[in-house]
Formats: structure tokens, C-alpha cells, sequence
């Protein structure tokens, strides 16, 4: 699939759309009552390719996927070099806000 | 927040590894994978606390002024230099406002080794 039929294919995707509003809502934290409300935090994912070393920062709000950094065959996403990218999101704030969360994937066993 | 024209408005993911779990497991990933929160990077027992290898990260942080400056500086200098290599990663335009967490866990989930947990069929397998 390009790119832009995945667009087209998570903004048409009625199933997706209600699967995540049924995880969404269920959430602790204040649901605003107009999605049309700007929130004031964001996410961005970091993921190693599957078809090379290089580490990137993937973020649809961007003009495309950003290379960061290159791993070994070995590496993960926590090697000493994924969280020096992650340090520069926290200390660009520095200062400011410092409600940074971080979610990793892995084994669930 | 850039400009951009959103088609779609969603509420916002709440930055909670549970949720984040049980949405990926819906969409069609496998039990074997889940959602663990990074209490410390800077703290090795902390670390040690999250199940090795990680396959993707998501972060989660606050927008400001000094964020969106940034941002406009790095998409000029950047991504034209970029090297993006033959085959590269799958990448959603977002398009549906205040849904980033989706679209950050759609990112984790369709590039690297998370792939080879996604079950058939599922959204993540036709997208990526």
C-alpha cells in the first residue's frame, strides 16, 4: 500500500476508528467533550527499521519518517544511543514543562 | 501544533500502557507483545525493569512554543538530508486531529520487529 492509500486507509477504517474511541474513552484522565479541542501534548514513536540499522522518529504531524541514529544487529530501542535521542526531547524543556511520558514495547511474558 | 488541515477529529489517547496494550491486541497484534512504562532513562535499575529487547518506543510530551520552533527548524534543515534508505519505513501522514497516539502506535506496530507479530488479517498487516 503508499502512502497515500494507508492515509485514506486509517481515516476510512470504521472498525480502527471504533476500537480506538472504546479504548479512548475509557481512559482516567478528563475526556474533553469537543474532539474538535486542541490538546496540548503530543506522541511520537521511535522504532528501528526492519530492513536496516537505522533508528527513526516517526511522527505523522512531520514531513515524513526522520533518520536518527544507527543501531547494531543487536541493539534495541533502549540502546545508550535511542535514549541520547530521547534526552534531547526532555532537555530541549528544560526549564518548562517536564511531564514527559514513555511507553515501550516489548514481551508481554 | 503545526497548521494543518485535519479531516477527522478523535479525543485524545491518554499516555497509559494498559490502554496502549489493549488497543494494539484489538487492532490485531499479538498477547505476546504489550506496553511497558519507562519510569527512568537515566536510572539502570529502572531500566532493568522493562523486558529486553524493545522493539519501539512512544513518547509522550508537551507541546510548546520552544517544541514547534524546533520542529520548523528541523523539517527545513533536516528532512531533505536525510538518508532514507531503499525500503523505507512505513510512515502515516497524520490526518485525524489529537489522534498522535494512534498514529504513534500504528508507527510501532507496522515497522521493525513488531511486524512479525501482527496477526492475519488485521489493519496493521494491509498497511504495512
Amino acid at each position: 500500500m503508499d502512502g497515500a492509500g494507508r492515509v485514506e486507509a486509517i481515516e476510512e477504517n470504521r472498525d480502527l476508528e471504533a476500537v480506538y474511541r472504546s479504548v479512548a474513552t475509557r481512559g482516567d484522565s478528563e475526556v474533553p467533550t469537543n474532539p474538535e479541542d486542541e490538546v496540548d501534548f503530543h506522541y511520537v514513536c521511535f522504532v528501528k527499521s526492519h530492513s536496516s540499522s537505522v533508528f527513526y522518529e516517526l511522527d505523522g504531524d512531520r514531513k515524513g519518517p526522520m533518520n536518527k541514529c544507527s543501531l547494531g544487529p543487536e541493539e534495541d530501542a533502549l540502546a545508550d544511543q535511542c535514549l541520547t535521542v530521547v534526552r534531547e526531547y526532555i532537555s530541549r524543556e528544560r526549564g518548562g514543562n517536564p511531564n514527559f511520558g514513555l511507553l515501550a514495547l516489548a514481551s508481554s511474558k | 501544533m503545526p497548521e494543518l488541515t485535519y479531516k477527522k477529529h478523535y479525543i485524545p489517547l491518554e499516555s497509559n500502557p494498559v490502554l496502549f496494550t489493549e488497543l494494539i491486541h484489538k487492532i490485531g497484534i499479538s498477547q505476546d507483545l504489550e506496553f511497558h512504562d519507562v519510569i527512568s532513562i537515566d536510572d539502570s535499575e529502572a531500566l532493568a525493569f522493562v523486558p529486553r529487547p524493545v522493539l519501539a518506543l512512544i513518547l509522550v510530551f508537551p507541546t510548546s512554543q520552544r517544541y514547534n520552533d524546533h520542529i520548523a527548524q528541523e523539517d527545513f534543515e533536516t528532512i531533505s538530508k536525510s538518508k532514507i534508505e531503499d525500503k523505507p519505513p512505513v510512515w502515516f501522514k497524520q490526518t485525524i486531529n489529537n489522534a498522535c497516539g494512534l498514529y504513534a502506535i500504528l508507527h510501532a506496530i507496522c515497522n521493525g520487529l513488531p511486524r512479525e507479530y501482527i496477526c492475519e488479517p488485521s489493519p496493521p498487516r494491509n498497511m504495512s
